[in-house]
């Protein structure tokens, strides 16, 4: 035998069971890919991408027990899988509101579907990664995958330019996160966290810092935290609304996730390093975008200045970096994910009228015309600003419990404060929906899937709000696999 | 002296020249070329340390693919735009290219030792050639990654042809359908 054939004698066949929710979004992906050029039927295409994706959320719940494959590449356990499962879960809904939104705008695209499904996938390699290769391809992805999706909105000289923007700051970040890998590599010579983790147990030097600092503002950048995020507000009022509400939510929660995983898992020991880089970095997302939010006429792009204040809400969390911090850190954005999703697709459902034009002013009286509909907005609203019973409140009080009892004061006050800042925005468009008589005749247009999904998603909000428990469970379930894998190979 | 390191002097002599002829020269098709230069005085020096296959993607990579990029992207730029040295971002330039220098300073030093570790050994190298060494890590362990990267390819061509094609309005004509 030779050399290379006793290398590659050890390896087995990759244990592909536990890779069938991947398997089937990515089938899914390509027999869209393939139908879109054969068939006109948009129906056709948006139930082959909805179905495909159930059966792989479907799937996920019959992997029972987890396994890293792929030759130590691919972690299976239910960290990655209860994210799977909302990230699918979550693009189906974005989905299913895509096709009467883009028609009425006259910018329908068949490749929408495929490319979202893509970027899902991305996101699916991305939070069960135990290698930094897999996560750096898993990122670039959806990335690449996302700056397409911004961009695709016909003869639109905004959305070119939203696209171009989150283009040149992302291939920033993806350098910036390929210098840290270098780095890192270089100094302990493996991918894999949980060899790092064994190289670099809490020895830290001027090599490290650098690279966990570069590996901190990529990452930062990806979830658009100050002062990384000027890609986000054209990025997300450029792209197509149920667009931005996928970005919103779903990316935004895959980038969570693998932020958590990283810094957890590969340097659990150095969390000094970057609990305190987090804290500030959440720190300024909080108080810019809610203050810069405040400025905003146009309700989408404040929705974007508010998912800047939510990154910053959502990371508070890391600077307390133990089992409560995480907990709250996977609750609050497994929560966000209801809100985001709802919001967007809020506007996404009025926008589809041609005098709707997302501005402050088209929520005059919304009350009168839309009782219902204005009464989920209000749940969104107040959920977001945190007020109990809504699910924001329990996200945000988890939080500032995490960070009082690691006596991280200062962060837990600037989170109070900016969130009393917060209500000067989400109150405004409440009052405006209440508090005014309608300025325009005519009821909105609104489609049955639409009310049902804001309907849904509201009352989610609600009940989550009023018994987390489960939600909870399952954080904490989460955030002790977390904790059990770090240096499990 | 060693031809070994005569070749490295003569090698980093024109890649530094040319490296310096890349950021001051007037003309941008000079200084496309001087780049050249510098990328094959570099696959050179890859080629000196051993390093063939790194050598030979240096060259196939960056000295073609990538400068034929530069020079579609030079034919479509309008001659003034690319003229003058502005000396504004020579100096802002400055302090990264010193935090760079840095940077690559210090995973030359310090990473050298960690990364020499893990199966392939001096020895092994030594049997096999480099190129074997790095295939069979590519189609056994890094399989997976290097399938999604043909996954991400697939992703951006359709990206580019989506947004560069003139559109076919459809729905103008069916009236909105």
């Amino acid at each position: 035998m030779t050399i290379v054939q006793q290398l590659v004698a050890g390896l087995g066949v990759p244990n592909f069971q536990v890779l069938i929710p991947e398997i089937i979004v990515l089938i899914t992906a390509l027999l869209v890919f393939v139908l879109e050029l054969f068939t006109k039927s948009r129906i056709l295409i948006s139930t082959v991408s909805v179905v495909g994706l159930a059966v792989g959320a479907l799937s996920i719940l019959t992997i029972s027990e987890g396994a890293i494959t792929l030759y130590g590449l691919y972690i299976v356990d239910s960290f990655s899988l209860a994210f799977k499962f909302f990230l699918i879960v979550f693009t189906i809904l974005a989905i299913v509101n895509l096709q009467p939104y883009v028609e009425s705008k006259k910018t329908y695209y068949g490749e929408y579907y495929y490319l979202i499904i893509f970027s899902l996938l991305g996101m699916m390699i991305m939070v069960s990664s135990p290698n930094l290769v897999s996560f750096y391809i898993g990122l670039e992805l959806m990335s690449v995958s996302t700056y397409i999706l911004v961009g695709l909105w016909k003869k639109d000289y905004k959305s070119k330019e939203g696209a171009f923007k989150y283009l040149i700051m992302g291939g920033a970040g993806t350098a910036i996160i390929s210098y840290a890998i270098a780095l890192i590599y270089g100094k302990t010579g493996s991918f894999d966290f949980a060899r790092i983790f064994h190289e670099v147990q809490d020895k830290s030097d001027i090599g490290l810092t650098v690279a966990v600092a570069l590996l901190i503002v990529g990452l930062a950048l990806k979830a658009s935290a100050v002062p990384f995020h000027f890609w986000t507000p054209d990025a997300y009022e450029a792209a197509p609304t149920p667009i931005t509400g996928f970005m919103a939510s779903v990316s935004k929660i895959a980038t969570y996730a693998v932020i958590l995983r990283v810094m957890v898992e590969a340097f659990p020991l150095n969390n000094a390093i970057w609990s305190y880089g987090w804290a500030v970095l959440a720190g300024v997302s909080m108080v810019v975008g809610n203050f810069v939010a405040l400025k905003q006429k146009n309700v989408k792009r404040m929705l974007a200045y508010s998912s800047i204040a939510h990154t910053g809400y959502i990371l508070a969390a890391l600077a307390s970096p133990n089992g409560m911090g995480f907990t709250a850190l996977i609750f609050y954005s497994l929560v966000y994910l209801f809100m985001a999703l709802g919001g967007f697709i809020f506007l996404s459902a009025f926008e589809k009228n041609g005098n709707w034009t997302n501005d402050i002013e088209d929520f005059k009286g919304l009350a009168k015309k839309h009782p219902i509909m204005a009464l989920y907005m209000l749940i969104y609203m107040f959920s977001m600003l945190g007020i109990p019973p809504t699910v924001g409140f329990m996200g945000k009080f988890g939080v500032f419990l995490a960070l009082i009892s690691s006596n991280v004061w200062w962060l837990a006050v600037v989170l109070v404060v900016t969130s009393i800042v917060s209500a000067g925005y989400y109150l405004r468009v409440v009052a405006y929906m209440y508090m005014y008589e309608p300025v325009k005749e005519g009821r909105f247009y609104l489609n049955p899937i639409e009310k049902f999904t804001v309907g849904f998603l509201a009352v989610m909000v609600l009940v989550i709000g009023i018994y987390p428990t489960v939600f909870w469970e399952i954080s904490n379930v989460l955030t002790s696999v977390l904790i059990m894998n770090i240096g499990v190979r | 002296m060693e031809l070994s390191v005569v070749a490295f002097w003569v090698l980093s002599a024109i890649a530094v020249i040319s490296a310096i002829g890349v950021v001051f020269f007037k003309n941008i098709v000079y200084s496309v070329l001087s780049l050249i230069s510098t990328l094959i005085a570099i696959s050179g020096l890859f080629f000196n340390l051993g390093a063939e296959l790194i050598g030979a993607l240096q060259i196939l990579i960056y000295a073609v693919a990538i400068v034929v990029f530069y020079v579609l992207v030079i034919s479509t730029v309008p001659q003034y735009k690319g003229e003058a040295v502005d000396p504004k971002y020579a100096l802002l330039s400055a302090p990264f290219g010193f935090i760079l220098f840095l940077e690559l300073a210090y995973v030359s030093v310090y990473g050298l030792w960690a990364s020499n570790t893990g199966i392939f050994s001096p020895d092994i190298f030594k049997e096999i050639s480099n190129a074997k060494a790095v295939a069979t890590l590519l189609f056994t362990k890094y399989l997976f990654p290097f399938e999604v990267a043909s996954l991400i390819l697939l992703v951006a061509m359709i990206g580019a042809i989506l947004l560069g094609k003139k559109d076919i309005v459809e729905d103008e004509k069916e009236g909105g359908a």
